[in-house]
């Protein structure tokens, strides 16, 4: 009886967690807000690649990310801040569960060599 | 040896656990490389974890004396003996009205000595009929062949026959018999 309700217990859990994380990672379908934008500040960090690699390499990634969120990047606002820190701009602005996704394609193992780290993400005023 | 054996158990464990935690983690922040790299961890922690459980579930059941097997009983072994099938190994032997029992055995059989019975053909086939084809074929390039007498001979060609290599096996094909002018 007692492995039965473990059972019974655990097999709940996971149709839940299941129902919370396909409701959570879903990709959505919203109208764009025309005229917002979305400012992004990321530190990124190569290894075993030249430091003029760096600025290409997270061109390539954040060019790949907001594919992912159907967004466009203002090519002209890609800057560099500093060494190490850039800041690009997003247009539409993206709503949250569509920031979690770039934030996750951004920080994400996905380009060899480059590390991603988001600073920061807000809109634009 | 008790305590590694504990301390193995509690890092499969918490490695089990804290790769499931993260591939949900990963998933859920749409890290989608690290979630695959970490449901690969959790699927190798799995199956060493469930088969250490299954090994430990079998030695368990070999260490049990009352499942050790034990001398058996005679009476039991006696009534097993009785009541073994009768084996009749040429039950196919046996006519039974309707059924085609020597079916499959005539097939077999029947196969070998059609088997051997064409081995025999294409061995006679291959002594007579291959000497026969090879002196038809020779008769027939006849037709192609050089002339007795040798063509007429041009003046390159009585070159060759007088020269260093006119003695050569393929040249002296090539040139044909030996002609004068």
């Amino acid at each position: 009886m007692t492995r039965v309700a473990v059972g019974v217990v655990l097999v709940v859990a996971a149709g839940a967690g299941i129902w919370f994380l396909r409701a959570e990672t879903m990709a959505r379908n919203t109208p764009d807000e025309f005229g917002s934008a979305l400012a992004v500040i990321v530190r990124a960090e190569v290894r075993r690649e030249p430091e003029s690699a760096t600025l290409e390499m997270a061109r390539a990634l954040v060019n790949t990310c907001r594919l992912q969120v159907d967004s466009t990047l203002v090519q002209p606002l890609f800057r560099q801040v500093d060494d190490d820190t850039f800041r690009f701009v997003l247009e539409p602005d993206l709503i949250e569960s569509d920031r979690r996704q770039l934030r996750g394609c951004l920080q994400d193992a996905r380009l060899q060599h480059l590390q991603l780290d988001v600073l920061d993400m807000r809109q634009l005023e | 040896m008790r305590a590694a054996r504990g301390f193995a158990w509690l890092v499969g464990g918490l490695t089990l656990l804290a790769a499931g935690v993260y591939v949900l983690r990963y998933l859920y922040f749409w890290e989608w490389h690290r979630a695959l790299i970490t449901g690969l961890l959790f699927v190798g922690a799995e199956v060493a974890v469930a088969t250490a459980l299954v090994l430990r579930k079998l030695s368990a059941v070999d260490r049990n004396p009352s499942r050790r097997p034990q001398a058996p009983d005679p009476v039991v072994l006696a009534r097993i003996r009785q009541a073994a099938p009768r084996r009749d190994h040429f039950a196919w032997l046996t006519r039974h009205d309707g059924e085609l029992g020597v079916f499959i055995t005539l097939l077999l059989g029947g196969g070998i000595i059609v088997s051997g019975l064409a081995w025999v053909v294409e061995k006679v086939a291959g002594n007579t009929a291959a000497p026969a084809m090879e002196h038809d074929l020779a008769s027939r390039l006849s037709t192609i062949a050089f002339p007795s007498g040798g063509l007429v001979p041009d003046d390159g060609e009585l070159l060759a026959q007088e020269g260093p290599y006119a003695e050569d096996e393929q040249l002296r094909l090539l040139l044909g018999p030996r002609s004068r002018r």
